[in-house]
């Protein structure tokens, strides 16, 4: 099968210092990918460079046939972003933002289809016309990942998603995950949250100083550990321990 | 595009909504609102009319409206290339980051569109502003001089003086977005940029200051000499280019200066090449962008929270392997009541970097007392007083250096309400070991100074003391006045309101000095030694402050800091 996502070779520095170092993956389509990592093991780096943000040092990124850097806004059109701190613009209204999102985007009509059930599903529909500065940490969580259906992404790239959502709206977000998996699309999720990740996760990369530490399925991973039934978190911490 | 237009409409409409949106704000809008039309509008649009008999109509004479401009120009050039260089502007934000850069819109045209929407404003106000004077100046000059030059050529002027200003600011502008984007993509090492800046930045101040020592004859116009440097090398070529600015401005009164076109060539060909530059640069714009917007989200910060200026603090402490540490007299200070505020408050201000404001501000003025007894020593005949006078203008804007902080600290104070309004204080008591702390701060800076240019030049004893205590205690009366703004109007999340607020800090800056104005003119007119005068303003400026902080306490009482 082709892959949605191909990371190869990916390097990025800051002031000298590696971020990211010559990392590789594939996201296949229909498929989760947790990455998980300590603080400052790359992650977001990582999930910055692949959304075209940050510009790497090395290595290549393609989202299906587009070359990140060669066709820039195609690839770009096939990814959605949801970034770890929410910062919607503070003066527009919920609607305007989502509208702004989907201009960008030329998805319009794909927009005006789907706000109303947007609005429903992310339980913002009440706050629709208000001013984004005026939510709260965790409505503007819910904003942002709205966000990132109002075009036709194929690939969801999601940085640390659950945080500052309450139990009904994390219901919600894994249930448009799976949603999204039996679609097809390649979901690329950061996250700290081990025991999510153990469920929703197809297959897991974990990242230490920049570099790929592991990577496979929890089952994969717990043979790499060498330990049985143990939970991923248990797994997780003897795989970083032992490289520290 | 369209999204970007949609983007920037919205969010100033959605601006000026919110400025309607509670009894207060309206009120506030509203009268800034009508204080501008009333004060530029209505002479503007009035008919021409020749002044009526025995009215004195203040006019600028071309040569200060030239040196103005000059001066604005230097002054631009300056702060927009140590803007960008220190990664200062607020053409990106967070938001940005988040939401506008991972969509496909064109790379080059988000990082362009937002730098000159933003980046730009300060300068376009800016245009318009001196547009407006410079109409309301050209047309009564023109009304005085007989068979002067039509009205029609004084606003062509200005309308040319707008353009090329904006040229040119958008050409500073990218200037130093390509210096930053260079050092970023690791084209040209920082030390190498800032030995540049530096270089710049010693030609600009060094040049003005060797033609003054130079040619400055006793009894001779400041400005005069100033703008004489135009005509001689190396000034006359070094700025030829903010000149032609300056000459645009002035084509109703002395016609096309040959300046104007070269200029105008020079600021577009800078333009032109900073284009190309940033063409060369494309794949950094949107990092370059991230290291504006993570720049200003951390000063942002810094006014909000004195938790990240101490968390930053610690940081770079513990980089250098040393504790947080304070004086020993506080630690051995335990005060009860509102002292513990006063003595909670010089703690964090100690790590709020207020010390080092003191250290800066009489660092300057060391700095600018040896540069006048410098002057003195290869001039001896220039005019101590004008040189002395001259120096108390600088130190009395530097007095305003302490505004931003004050602000910050003020702002912060309103947060610390949530804490200390269930403390058993009293309101007045509270809201006067607020006000304290950073009065303290221009206090001492105050006291500093005065005893460094007392010893300097001991002789004007008399006359430094009565501007430092004139200084010092109309700033008292500003940090109250600007913490009443604040109490009234603490919401400054976007633009629209943060304008607002600088429209009343600047009725602030005016109201603050006029119990000092009035003292120093009654003193004037009785001949009263100028110690005495400092003293009466001192003590008028108290009791300005009293029934302020009593106005100040009545808010504090009914103030929600989780509004």
């Amino acid at each position: 099968m082709t892959a949605l996502l191909s990371i190869s070779h990916l390097s990025k520095y800051y002031d000298g210092i590696k971020a990211v170092d010559d990392l590789s993956f594939d996201l296949q389509p229909g498929e989760i990918v947790g990455l998980l990592g300590q603080n400052g093991a790359g992650k977001t780096t990582t999930l910055r460079c692949v959304c075209g943000i940050l510009r790497p040092d090395g290595g290549r990124i393609t989202a299906d046939e587009f070359d990140l850097y060669t066709n820039e806004s195609g690839a770009k059109r096939l990814m959605a972003f949801v970034p770890e701190t929410p910062n919607p613009y503070d003066l527009l209204t919920v609607r305007e933002h989502m509208k702004f999102i989907a201009m960008c985007y030329n998805t319009l009509e794909v927009f005006e289809n789907s706000i109303e059930d947007l609005l429903e599903r992310f339980e913002l529909k009440e706050k629709e016309n208000e001013l984004c500065v005026s939510l709260s940490k965790g409505m503007k969580q819910k904003l942002m990942i709205a966000c990132a259906f109002v075009h036709r992404a194929r690939i969801f790239l999601f940085d640390e998603p659950m945080v500052g959502l309450d139990p009904k709206s994390q219901f919600t977000l894994k249930t448009e995950l799976h949603r999204l998996r039996s679609e097809g699309a390649a979901l690329l999720i950061s996250t700290h949250q081990l025991d999510t990740a153990e469920k929703l996760c197809d297959r897991v990369v974990i990242m230490q100083q920049g570099k790929k530490l592991a990577e496979g399925s929890v089952g994969e991973l717990r043979q790499q550990a060498a330990m049985r039934d143990n939970s991923l978190e248990e797994v997780f911490l003897r795989l970083t321990e032992d490289q520290t | 595009m369209n999204a970007l237009l949609f983007l920037y409409t919205r969010r100033f409409i959605n601006s000026f909504r919110r400025a309607f949106n509670n009894p207060g704000r309206t009120v506030g809008t509203l009268a800034i609102v009508a204080l501008i039309l009333g004060v530029y509008g209505g002479p503007l649009l009035m008919p021409s009319q020749q002044p009526p008999a025995g009215k004195l109509l203040r006019v600028l004479p071309p040569l200060e409206i030239a040196a103005s401009i000059l001066t604005l120009m230097v002054f631009g050039f300056l702060a927009l290339s140590f803007e960008v260089a220190l990664n200062y502007t607020r053409a990106f934000t967070e938001s940005d980051v988040s939401n506008l850069f991972p969509t496909p819109l064109p790379r080059k045209l988000v990082f362009q569109f937002s730098l000159f929407t933003k980046g730009l404003l300060g300068s376009i106000g800016g245009a318009l502003i001196i547009g407006y004077f410079l109409v309301r100046s050209t047309r009564a000059l023109l009304l005085m001089i007989p068979g002067g030059v039509p009205l029609g050529s004084g606003i062509l002027g200005a309308v040319a003086f707008m353009l090329l200003f904006i040229i040119a600011n958008a050409a500073i502008l990218q200037l130093g977005v390509v210096c930053g984007l260079s050092v970023l993509s690791r084209k040209v090492p920082k030390g190498v940029l800032w030995t540049i800046i530096a270089a710049v930045f010693l030609l600009f101040v060094g040049i003005p200051f060797w033609h003054f020592s130079e040619y400055s004859m006793p009894g001779g116009s400041f400005f005069g000499t100033l703008l004489e440097q135009l005509h001689r090398p190396p000034g006359s070529w070094f700025f030829l280019p903010f000149r032609a600015v300056a000459d645009c401005a002035l084509v109703a009164l002395q016609g096309w200066s040959i300046a104007i076109p070269i200029g105008v060539g020079a600021w577009a060909s800078l333009f032109v090449l900073c284009q190309m530059s940033l063409h060369r640069f494309s794949p950094w714009m949107y990092e370059y962008a991230i290291h504006l917007a993570q720049g200003n989200t951390k000063r942002r910060e810094m006014l909000k929270q004195h938790s990240y200026y101490i968390g930053a603090g610690s940081k770079r402490r513990e980089k250098r392997s040393s504790v947080v540490s304070t004086w020993r007299w506080m630690e051995r200070w335990t005060p009860a009541g509102a002292s513990a505020l006063f003595w909670r408050n010089l703690i964090l201000i100690r790590r709020f970097g207020g010390l080092l404001v003191v250290k800066v501000y009489v660092g300057v003025t060391v700095l600018m007392g040896l540069g006048i007894e410098a002057l003195r020593i290869f001039k001896p005949n220039a005019p101590l007083s004008e040189l002395l006078a001259f120096g108390g203008v600088i130190q009395f804007f530097l007095i305003f250096a302490f505004v931003p902080s004050n602000i910050a600290w003020l702002s912060q104070t309103l947060k610390r309400f949530e804490i200390q309004k269930p403390l058993p204080i009293t309101a007045i008591r509270t809201v006067f070991a607020e006000l304290l702390t950073p009065i303290l701060v221009v206090a001492i800076s105050n006291l500093f100074g005065l005893a460094v240019l007392t010893i300097l030049f001991p002789r004007q004893w008399s006359v430094l003391a009565l501007g430092y205590l004139t200084a010092g205690s109309g700033y008292m009366l500003m940090s109250c006045l600007l913490f009443i703004v604040l109490l009234f109007n603490p919401d400054q999340d976007d633009t629209l309101q943060r304008m607002l607020f600088g429209i009343f800090q600047m009725l602030v800056f005016v109201i603050a000095f006029i119990p000092s104005a009035v003292v120093i003119t009654a003193g004037l007119l009785l001949h009263v030694s100028p110690m005495i005068m400092g003293i009466v303003a001192l003590l008028t400026n108290c009791a300005c402050m009293y029934p302020l902080i009593v106005l100040a306490a009545k808010k504090y009482e009914t103030f929600n800091p989780l509004e």
